[in-house]
């Protein structure tokens, strides 16, 4: 039989949903190996049942607390996808203010009255998540991987080295190297992205989260070295990582 | 006896452009300033660039490609607990022929030792295969890359073997000694080949002499003999050195994937969404990585990154070493310390640990 599957949103851009949605060479294949039961941007109906959640966005209201704890109850395997819901991504720097200086920021008066908003959260850091897709956005074939491995009875693969390691697989110019002033979080950031921003002419900015281990005071040295102020320096760090459990490292 | 010609540059350059044309000739080329790769070239000018330094990936990318598809398996039937019947397809044997021109002495040595360990126990067919297509013509170096290399400290400088075909600049012409019959075959084909005359062997001389005293000072970048590591690095084990080189170290991997010697790789399945049909690849991984050594479970058996990060010295330096009759898996080409953005450079790590720590001023 196959399994039911939710694909659920949280506060996010929902650009996560969107690239399942562009996987069009794989969609038939995905839908034939799966029951998709909910998916809020691709069809209106809406389960009641489903063994098997991917859950975007970060948790950034009390609202949606109650709302992840049933799909917590109801799935078997809970998934993180993408950067809000795994590490709780660029929503998380607001958490750098009060929940009054947000509210005050983006609504002005009114907005007290209206919202609620509580400092932004990754999913797991709520509810037990068991497999986590990471990215801002998602890679495609990282989803396709983490559902044939689900399908498999496998634990999905998550690499937990940096992003230096595909850099060196393309054998890529290191960005330290180039002679752009860009800087790179590589050396600290999950990979799994096959490098792309470092590939086209960018850097790392760190949507797939901290590697276990992270050496924040080297790369803040090399950072420096560079030619950034070590607040700068903490400052990238933080971009996709406020709210990430391991942030407070980078601050000591 | 193996056979040296001379063969005036144009001529040579003619033979590797006719190299070029009939199959792939890869040589060291700038993609940016500082920064060379192997790639495909249809002349001889890659050998004239004075700038070179080695390559960001070493030669060991054409035998064993950072990432590559072992082979493909086809499921029959749904999977079970008991697992998935499969049947395997295995991937061409026969590769295709391919000329590295310009290797330089470190990664010949390198070559040599790869060849080594994949021969060693199981037979590697995927990178055997991929070196037997390979023809290696290598070039002496005359002169020091860059501050970096301490290819005379570990004994790399100068190779007796592991090339086709050794070229030495004489200036306007080279001189082409053959290290295999492969290479004595193919030298018979360069047209305007003539013998060393005697003022062609006394420039050689001179030159190996030059070389001699280029190198001399690189040899001082490590404090002994580089076949007393084995022994020094037996005695090292707890030096408090190893906590500060760890302390720095960002664990990410670098020195172990741009190393001309490290040969180990991670192995992965990837299976398309119908579930029917898969590919088992492969692609490098490294010691100094934190997963590296963990198993089953979550155990890890170097857990910290100082203790993965002597693991890859002792790897380098004791291990292997003592595998293989001494040979230094270390060939000094400084890879590994160019792409260290914390500067850690193993002569430095060796001259450290070779002393006793403490003592009165600590």
């Amino acid at each position: 039989m196959k399994p039911r599957v939710g694909i659920f949103s949280f506060s996010s851009c929902e650009g996560c949903q969107l690239q399942i949605l562009n996987m069009e060479n794989e969609l038939l294949d995905i839908v034939g190996a799966i029951d998709l039961v909910t998916f809020r941007e691709a069809m209106d109906p809406v389960a009641r049942d489903y063994d098997v959640a991917f859950v975007e966005g970060s948790i950034t209201r009390e609202s949606e607390i109650p709302m992840l704890e049933e799909i917590r109850r109801k799935a078997d395997v809970l998934v993180a996808l993408g950067a809000c819901a795994t590490i709780g991504g660029v929503n998380a720097m607001k958490n750098k203010f009060s929940p009054e200086e947000n509210l005050q920021e983006v609504y002005g008066d009114a907005g007290s009255e209206y919202y609620d908003t509580i400092p932004t959260r990754g999913i797991d850091e709520v509810v037990d998540v068991d497999y986590y897709i990471h990215g801002c956005p998602i890679d495609r074939t990282d989803f396709a991987q983490t559902v044939t491995s689900l399908l498999l009875g496998k634990r999905p693969y998550t690499p937990n080295f940096p992003v230096c390691v595909e850099c060196r697989l393309k054998e890529n110019v290191c960005v330290y190297d180039r002679d752009d002033d860009e800087i790179c979080l590589g050396p600290v950031i999950r990979a799994g992205c096959s490098a792309v921003c470092p590939s086209f002419g960018s850097a790392c900015i760190g949507c797939r989260g901290y590697v276990d281990q992270a050496n924040f005071d080297s790369l803040i040295k090399v950072m420096v070295e560079h030619g950034i102020d070590e607040e700068e320096a903490k400052k990238k760090l933080r971009m996709f990582n406020t709210g990430n459990a391991k942030a407070q490292e980078v601050e000591a | 006896m193996k056979s040296l010609k001379i063969v005036p540059k144009d001529a040579f350059d003619s033979f590797v452009r006719s190299l070029a044309e009939d199959g792939e000739v890869v040589a060291p080329v700038a993609r940016e300033p500082g920064q060379y790769v192997y790639d495909s070239v249809s002349d001889a000018s890659a050998l004239e660039d004075e700038d070179y330094i080695p390559t960001l990936n070493p030669p060991k990318k054409y035998f064993m490609p950072a990432e590559e598809v072992l082979f493909k398996f086809t499921g029959k039937g749904a999977p079970t607990h008991s697992g998935v019947e499969v049947e395997t397809e295995a991937q061409a044997e026969a590769e295709e022929e391919i000329v590295l021109l310009g290797v330089r002495p470190c990664d010949v040595a390198a070559i040599r030792l790869t060849d080594q360990a994949f021969e060693d126990t199981y037979e590697d067919e995927h990178y055997l295969n991929r070196r037997d297509a390979a023809t290696i013509i290598a070039m002496n170096c005359q002169e020091l890359c860059d501050e970096h290399a301490f290819c005379a400290a570990m004994g790399s400088l100068k190779v007796e073997a592991g090339y086709d075909l050794l070229l030495t600049d004489l200036g306007d012409a080279w001189a082409v000694a053959a290290g295999t019959e492969k290479g004595e075959q193919l030298l018979q084909q360069i047209p305007g080949a003539r013998d060393a005359d005697a003022a062609a062997q006394k420039k050689l001389q001179d030159l190996t002499d030059q070389q001699e005293e280029n190198f001399e000072n690189v040899k001082d970048r490590l404090d002994f003999p580089a076949e007393d590591l084995p022994e020094i690095l037996g005695e090292a084990e707890d030096h408090p050195a190893w906590q500060e080189f760890g302390d720095e170290c960002m664990g990410c991997g670098r020195c172990n994937l741009v190393c001309p010697t490290c040969f180990c790789f991670d192995v992965l399945d990837e299976v398309d969404l119908g579930l029917e049909e898969g590919e088992r690849k492969r692609q490098w991984d490294g010691c100094t990585l934190l997963e590296f050594a963990m198993v089953a479970g979550g155990e890890n058996f170097r857990e910290d990154r100082d203790e993965r990060l002597r693991h890859r010295f002792y790897r380098k330096a004791k291990y292997l070493p003592e595998r293989y009759d001494g040979d230094m898996y270390c060939t000094g080409c400084g890879r590994c310390i160019r792409t260290c953005l914390v500067d850690i450079d193993p002569a430095e790590v060796f001259n450290t640990v070779a002393e006793k720590p403490g003592g009165e001023a600590s």
